[in-house]
């Protein structure tokens, strides 16, 4: 057998015969195997949900801020499409709740709470919820109207949770981030939870949201940080904001009643 | 090799290689944002990004892996190796967009410092399913990022070898924190056993490769061994143990030898001095010849003989390095017989 | 916790600005004298060796200081 002694040197002008009659096909595979590799691994991805985030468009709605227990804005009617809700969670620009701007605003302008206003921010919307984003932060409010203001509705307790469910940033859940939960947005959950964002308690099985509250009717951000990520016990006695609900949960018993069970979050997809 | 650094000695086949290289990761960009958009029409854009770079790099990083093994079992894969470093520098710029975009996406515009949130955000180091997959990622890409920066000859050249090797296999390091950041990252959101398997075939196919090359590569040295015992050689030394211009002096059947390193060769010679029987191996090498610490008597290492005028001759002995192993006959040659010095492979 | 990543942080900014001080003198005057090979080279090849600089510049500061020693 006469064999012959290809030796391969990179900056001679082109390879021997050899190497490049055995490299070939595998190239050629490789080539053919990336595609369907990545077809594959797209293809068993989890969907993605259908909530939008109206990225670099800027909408003004005119309604009635409240501020207690979380910044909302209730927009009259026509302000939004129907499909949209008319209560529009507020929240700050960036990792951030809406409190920080909306206390700078009425330094300047007095109290809003109650009051008719005219606020730009980015729309944010899914799962039958809408958020607007403070984008231009102080400048935000466009007007603000004569009209006297209104009282704030007290919470009245209407019924009770007991369930399984993921603690998320309505931020990032109903439109900026995808996916907005789970062990991969965790982090960033925490993030926003951390600067203000309410947090909201998405249960396992429906498709209620509840933003979740102490007994003084406060955000527990903080005291929730550790349990986000995991899927989570969770009960407590249950009202209406709006079009949001509302849970609110005994902080004193928040490690009883808040069980972190390891289990990963997400669902089973 | 007085020829002034390049950014790039470009050649041919260079060229070839990248654009070959670049034209597989724009395939791979392109199917997955066309995959994604078809498959998954409401996915964001810093999503699809995020996850297309990360598939990417990961892939690249297989391949890279593999190609040191697949060289060792067949020479023909060496057009693969050549221009590694490219394949290298690549995958990192992708990994880097990645951690980029994550960093910006999940820790940014909040009330903590992006980089302190990574390590911050989430600290559960307790419990595997909520790991903080992310500060993996973090040491893995800088150790990406301190092979990507010494990727140039001038590195190899100024940083010693021995610290630019052990640097740059600590792309395996850098591997068994990615394996990990995906585990105990994506895998805990997208749980189709889908995903468990690709991540496993991967790992499975780069441990694989090792071992086999490894097993390959030891039977050599073991079949390479074995034939010089053999022929009579001994094992007497580690090329480590000897200083410069140093020796080490050996008992072997018999014969009292001293073992001389210098200039990236090793020799072998009788141990004892012709003059008054000083002992040659607590010698130095001085001016290309060994002498000896009782009276200064000199000795050419490659054939045991003294420098004109002087006559004296000392016996010499085959000298062979196999992995920083230093083998020796101890049958000797005739005194002031020429022997081929071993030369010192550095990896 | 939050105090040591900021303690490491702040440390790792100032390695790194060092790094970025130093490769601006070194890549205009040190290179040279610690490797000759350097001399001639394009800016195309300084640059591009400008991360590495600014991430190994021990390295390189103890071989220039080497190199002045044996010179004088």
């Amino acid at each position: 057998m006469d064999k012959q002694d290809h030796f391969y040197i990179g900056w001679q002008e082109t390879m021997p015969a050899p190497h490049r009659r055995f490299l070939r096909p595998f190239l050629f595979g490789l080539v053919l195997l990336l595609p369907i590799l990545v077809f594959t691994t797209v293809w068993f991805q989890k969907d993605f949900n259908d909530h939008r985030f109206e990225l670099g468009t800027l909408t003004e709605v005119t309604g009635t801020y409240y501020e207690s227990p979380v910044p909302l804005l209730l927009a009259d009617e026509g302000e939004l499409p129907n499909t949209l809700s008319k209560s529009i969670l507020l929240v700050g620009f960036g990792k951030f709740g809406a409190e920080g701007i909306m206390k700078d605003i009425q330094e300047t302008e007095g109290s809003l709470v109650g009051k008719k206003v005219r606020l730009s921010g980015t729309l944010i919307y899914g799962a039958g919820h809408t958020v607007m984003e403070l984008t231009q932060k102080e400048a935000s409010l466009v007007q603000v109207y004569e009209d006297a203001a209104l009282k704030t509705p007290a919470l009245a307790t209407n019924g009770a949770y007991q369930g399984k469910g993921e603690i998320l940033d309505p931020k990032c859940y109903f439109g900026v981030m995808k996916p907005g939960e789970g062990k991969t947005h965790k982090s960033c959950a925490i993030r926003c939870l951390s600067g203000g964002i309410p947090a909201v308690f998405k249960p396992d099985n429906t498709g209620d949201y509840y933003i979740l509250l102490d007994a003084q009717g406060k955000k527990l951000n903080e005291q929730l940080l550790p349990y986000i990520g995991y899927l989570v016990d969770m009960n407590g006695s249950v009202s209406n904001y709006f079009d949001w609900k509302v849970m609110v949960v005994d902080s004193r018993a928040l490690s009883l009643n808040v069980s972190r069970k390891g289990e990963r979050c997400g669902g089973d997809g | 090799m007085a020829v002034s650094y390049k950014p790039v000695l470009w050649n041919r086949q260079k060229k070839k290689y990248d654009q070959i290289l670049w034209m597989g990761i724009a395939l791979i960009l392109g199917c997955f944002a066309i995959f994604e958009f078809l498959l998954h029409p409401t996915i964001t854009i810093e999503t699809l990004i995020i996850r297309a770079t990360a598939f990417t790099a990961i892939i690249l990083l297989h391949i890279i892996l593999m190609i040191g093994p697949l060289c060792r079992l067949d020479k023909r894969f060496l057009p693969l190796l050549y221009n590694r470093r490219h394949l290298g520098v690549s995958m990192f710029l992708i990994a880097l967009v990645h951690a980029a975009f994550c960093i910006i996406q999940f820790h940014a515009l909040g009330d903590t410092n992006p980089i302190a949130s990574v390590f911050l955000s989430n600290p559960n180091y307790q419990e595997i399913s909520q790991y903080p997959f992310q500060t993996l990622g973090f040491f893995a890409l800088i150790i990406l990022m301190l092979m990507a920066v010494s990727s140039h000859d001038f590195w190899l050249n100024n940083l010693s070898p021995k610290m630019w090797k052990q640097l740059h296999m600590s792309v395996y390091i850098a591997y068994a924190l990615l394996i990990l950041h995906i585990a105990l990252g994506t895998l805990q959101y997208e749980k189709d056993l889908f995903y468990t398997i690709l991540l496993w075939s991967g790992f499975l196919t780069i441990s694989g490769l090792h071992l086999v090359a490894g097993w390959k590569t030891r039977s050599q040295l073991r079949a390479e061994q074995n034939a010089l015992k053999q022929e009579g050689y001994f094992e007497v030394a580690l090329l480590e143990e000897i200083s410069e211009k140093r020796a080490k002096a050996v008992f072997v059947d018999g014969q009292n030898i001293a073992i001389f390193k210098y200039d990236g060769k090793v020799s072998a010679v009788s141990n004892i001095c012709k003059h008054q029987m000083g002992p040659l191996g607590e010698g130095k090498i001085v001016d290309g010849c060994i002498t000896c610490p009782w009276h200064g008597y000199q000795y050419y290492p490659g054939n045991g003989q003294s420098p004109p005028p002087f006559k004296e001759k000392l016996a010499t002995y085959r000298v062979k390095i196999i992995k920083d192993k230093i083998w020796i006959n101890p049958s000797p040659f005739p005194e002031g017989t020429a022997v081929e010095p071993a030369i010192i492979n550095h990896g | 916790m939050e105090t040591l990543v900021s303690i490491i942080l702040t440390i790792a900014g100032i390695y790194l600005l060092l790094g970025l001080l130093f490769a601006i003198l070194f890549l205009f005057k040190g290179i040279t004298k610690v490797d000759e090979a350097a001399i001639d080279s394009s800016w195309g090849f300084r640059l591009l060796i400008l991360p590495g600089t600014i991430c190994f510049w021990p390295v390189l500061l103890r071989k220039w200081i080497k190199g002045q020693n044996k010179a004088t």
